[in-house]
């Protein structure tokens, strides 16, 4: 079995942050060097301290070694570190195509780290392995962050592993990485102390210890529309029957699609990735993006697994919660840390809701997170595939935003 | 929401019917059942083990599930608090149950018949998965067994094919048959009993302990250095050496190292066992056919001429051989064949006694006319052969042949009488790619093209001698 491993460790010659205090710190670049961009960023998370963890977000054009290399020097080179490629990242200060750096450390964190490089074992494996970082950490409160393969078949089964170690006693949380929705392949960048990897289609783990509590937020901003229907025939992802009729006529009736739009594959996802089917649950539904068509087979194909005999339906957004969906999430993951001192929130937000909100949307979406959670910094990503794991939450979700919050 | 709960059973049937053996469809069953309910715990348990859990981390204690009242609709788990909780058999017989809790709120009446329905499906899949599981591994040992008992009959075959060979060799030495009939029988022997190797029995020259020579050889006629070295190496280390393809056991005579028993393959084999039992058996053979023989000295008769001391044909040949390995470049050796002229009507007057008289003496004249390094042999009747080695030039071997020419024809005193003989040599050099039998035969044709026109010279070989009018097997 191959993974990577890393534990935290206290540094030597070191000083002790003085304030003896938890910190989280977010910091971005746009600069178009991606070494400088990187060590920019970091240098702004850490201001002068000395942290646990760094969680990397970049975006495609900045998903180099030397990105990785220069944020991990940036922190003093001996530091645990996971990241991804991105879709898109933002931060306090808003977004942009670069490099965002989180950083945590102070007394009362501690963190463990696992990488499983791409293809070495099945997903579910892989989610296992990268979830035994929490062996590591003994702590009051713990939380487990996974980075997964956005491109990856069944990121559902990752989650699956991942749970088998983790239970119900430890939050998982997390998105998948991306890469511009090119579908050309994401990167994932490590360390789990002086080595800096940049992995090509990896799943990472850190296992997070805290001595007060991590609140987990889930919002999407969609609901129901019409009556459901059952799927009558389905193979994996792709749908070919719902109620008895061929799906894609079905949809294409129910979305008013026309046909010009079925027959070209880049106009059908753009149009097709803002109306999704939700699968029920019994406390809601799970959202699948519809993301291509099969006019020959009139079937529909769907990013995640929908299962024979399952139950659908179409869903639509309400503009205004498609909006707020980040700023409720962001809030709820603030409020479920309680009466504690919230420090910092992470935010993994489906990239297909770019395609949702529209540029001036997506700006709009991005103040509302920001003015709902200042003065607490965040940082967070456009991903491909979004993870949150706890009670009432199944773990892999799609055009959905999640957020982890800590204190 | 009746249609919901079937649709879920349905969709759990179809993943559950997929699984391939019980540990995948319990882990399947509880992924499933749990995520259908969102129940962050569920575990599947019979005979007082967990089959598969989720929601409480790796190897959860099992007591924790298996210790539940089967009639308790909460629980508490460790670290996670109070849970409701539903129980529900497999099958109606047996104590396995599909275990799930939840924290939020109990689970419906619709919920717990589906699941119900869940258990029934996974016990019937647990059934039959078992029954598959059970008939290949029967399958699989019944497989073993046969291929054991093979393996074991292939074993005894060859062990008893082994003493047969050993038996007929037991028998061979102790009905006096000559020695290097023996040691043939134990080199064939061995041979035999492995495919595709050669074998030999090395042992020391007499007069020569540290000269080695192969007194009997199976197989391919090539690599006697090779043979020799491995003997070298056994007999150094007085024990059993491997070396590659090459196994090697020291041979005795009594207490001391008398030579070595060599098994040469063609590269590195999985069949070693049964060449470390050749090995010992037939070395163990060859010591015993060797004692039975007394001494080296019966090494020495069964490779040297009994009338004259000489080295026999086949010790020749061997000689001939190593040198033909040794010394690649063109002439830098020679053999000279020797005839007697004369020889039949000294015979035929004189008698067989002086024959043999007039023999041995021509054997010590030859002897005495020859280098420390060259090497004379009778080859059968009243033909000798000498091998000149090393050689500076053909000048060389032409003295040496003149030399013998002289030594030969001075006259001989046998019974009283002086006898006069005249020998005529042929003399070949060796070539690359030379064979033993081309360098004596080439030899010989001179030998022939000497006594035909000028009897008692010498003449050396040409190729023109194979196209000639004298017509050798005419003689």
């Amino acid at each position: 079995m191959l993974c990577l491993i890393g534990r935290a460790r206290r540094r030597k010659g070191v000083v002790v942050d003085e304030r003896q205090e938890r910190w989280f710190g977010v910091g971005n670049s746009v600069l178009p060097d991606p070494a400088q961009a990187g060590a920019q960023a970091c240098y702004a998370a850490l201001d002068g301290r000395p942290a646990t963890l760094l969680i990397v977000f970049a975006s495609p054009s900045h998903s180099t070694p030397e990105m990785a290399a220069a944020v991990h020097a940036a922190a003093g080179g001996e530091v645990l570190m996971i990241g991804c490629s991105t879709s898109g990242e933002y931060a306090t200060d808003g977004r942009g195509a670069g490099v965002v750096v989180n950083a945590l450390g102070g007394p009362g964190f501690a963190a463990s780290v696992r990488a499983v490089p791409y293809e070495s074992m099945d997903l579910y494996a892989a989610g296992a392995t990268a979830a035994s970082c929490l062996d590591d950490i003994d702590a009051e409160h713990r939380a487990v962050l996974l980075l997964g393969d956005g491109r990856s078949a069944d990121q559902q089964e990752m989650v699956r592993g991942a749970y088998s170690v983790a239970g119900a006693q430890v939050p998982l949380i997390g998105g998948c990485a991306g890469d511009d929705m090119t579908q050309t392949g994401t990167w994932h960048f490590f360390s789990s102390g002086t080595d800096v990897q940049v992995l090509p289609n990896a799943v990472l783990g850190a296992a997070l210890g805290s001595a007060s509590p991590v609140g987990i937020g889930v919002a999407h901003g969609w609901h129901r529309s019409g009556e459901p229907m059952a799927v009558t025939r389905s193979e994996g992802g792709k749908i070919y029957e719902l109620d008895g009729e061929p799906a894609l006529d079905v949809y294409t009736r129910l979305t008013g699609c026309p046909p010009e739009i079925v027959a070209d594959p880049g106009a059908f996802l753009q149009f097709a990735a803002v109306r999704p089917l939700g699968l029920a649950r019994r406390t809601g539904e799970d959202i699948r993006i519809i993301f291509a068509a099969d006019p020959d087979e009139r079937s529909i194909s769907g990013l995640a697994d929908t299962p024979e005999g399952g139950l659908v339906w179409f869903m639509e957004a309400d503009p205004e919660a498609l909006r707020d969906a980040a700023a409720t999430a962001g809030s709820a993951a603030v409020a479920a840390v309680g009466d504690a001192d919230p420090l910092g929130v992470l935010v993994f937000d489906c990239c297909v809701r770019l395609l949702a909100l529209g540029p001036d949307g997506t700006d709009l979406a991005g103040r509302r997170l920001g003015d709902a959670l200042r003065p607490i910094p965040y940082g967070g990503f456009f991903s491909n595939g979004e993870i949150a794991r706890n009670p009432g939450a199944k773990g892999m979700h799609h055009l959905t935003v999640v957020a982890l919050a800590v204190s | 929401m009746a249609g919901w709960s079937l649709l879920q059973l349905t969709e759990f049937f179809s993943a559950i019917t997929r699984a391939g053996d019980v540990a995948s469809a319990a882990r399947i069953a509880v992924q499933r059942a749990s995520e259908s309910t969102e129940a962050e715990v569920a575990a599947v348990v019979g005979d007082g083990e967990v089959a598969s859990s989720v929601g409480l981390g790796r190897d959860p204690d099992p007591v924790l599930f298996t210790g539940l009242r089967a009639t308790a609709d909460t629980t508490a788990f460790p670290g996670i608090g109070p849970m409701y909780l539903t129980m529900h058999p497999l099958d109606r017989s047996g104590d396995g149950q599909l275990i799930l809790a939840r924290a939020d709120e109990p689970f419906t009446a619709e919920e717990r018949q589906m699941l119900q329905g869940m258990a029934r499906v996974l016990g019937l899949a647990l059934r039959s998965l078992r029954t598959l599981e059970n008939e290949r591994r029967l399958r699989r040992e019944r497989e073993q067994e046969a291929e054991a008992r093979l393996g074991l009959l292939r074993a005894l075959e060859w062990r008893e094919r082994l003493l047969e060979t050993l038996l007929r060799i037991q028998r061979a030495a102790n009905q006096q048959t000559p020695l290097g009939e023996i040691l043939s029988s134990i080199t064939d022997g061995a041979q035999m009993l492995l495919d595709d190797v050669t074998t030999a029995l090395v042992l020391r020259e007499p007069g020569d302990a540290d000269r080695l020579t192969v007194a009997s050889l199976s197989g391919h006629q090539s690599g006697h250095d090779v043979l020799v070295g491995a003997a070298r190496l056994a007999m150094e280390a007085n024990s059993p050496v491997t070396d590659g393809p090459l196994a090697a056991v020291p041979v005795h005579i009594g207490d001391k190292v008398a030579g070595g028993f060599v098994i040469a393959g063609r590269d590195a084999t999985s069949r070693r066992p049964e060449w470390r039992d050749v090995l010992a058996a037939f070395g163990e053979q060859a010591s015993l056919a060797l004692a039975g023989a007394s001494t080296l000295a019966a090494v020495h008769a069964a490779q040297h001429d009994p009338l004259t001391g000489l080295p026999n044909r086949s010790l020749f040949r061997q000689h001939v051989q190593r040198m033909l390995a040794a010394c690649p470049d063109p002439a830098t050796a020679a053999l000279l064949y020797l005839d007697l002229d004369l020889f039949k009507q000294v015979n035929d007057t004189l008698g067989h006694t002086a024959g043999d008289e007039l023999l041995r003496g021509v054997a010590d004249r030859l002897s005495a006319a020859l280098r420390s390094s060259d090497m004379a042999a009778r080859l059968g009747g009243d033909e000798f052969a000498v091998l000149v080695e090393p050689l500076s030039g053909v000048a060389q071997a032409q003295d040496i042949a003149q030399q013998v020419i002289d030594e030969v024809a001075r006259p001989f005193e046998i019974a009283g009488r002086l006898v006069t003989t005249r020998a005529s040599v042929g003399i070949s050099y060796n070539r690359a790619g030379h064979s033993v039998e081309e360098l004596i035969e080439e030899a010989d044709l001179a030998m022939y093209r000497a006594k035909k026109t000028v009897s008692g010279s010498y003449r050396e070989f040409d190729e023109s001698m194979h196209t000639g009018p004298a017509f050798h097997s005419a003689r």
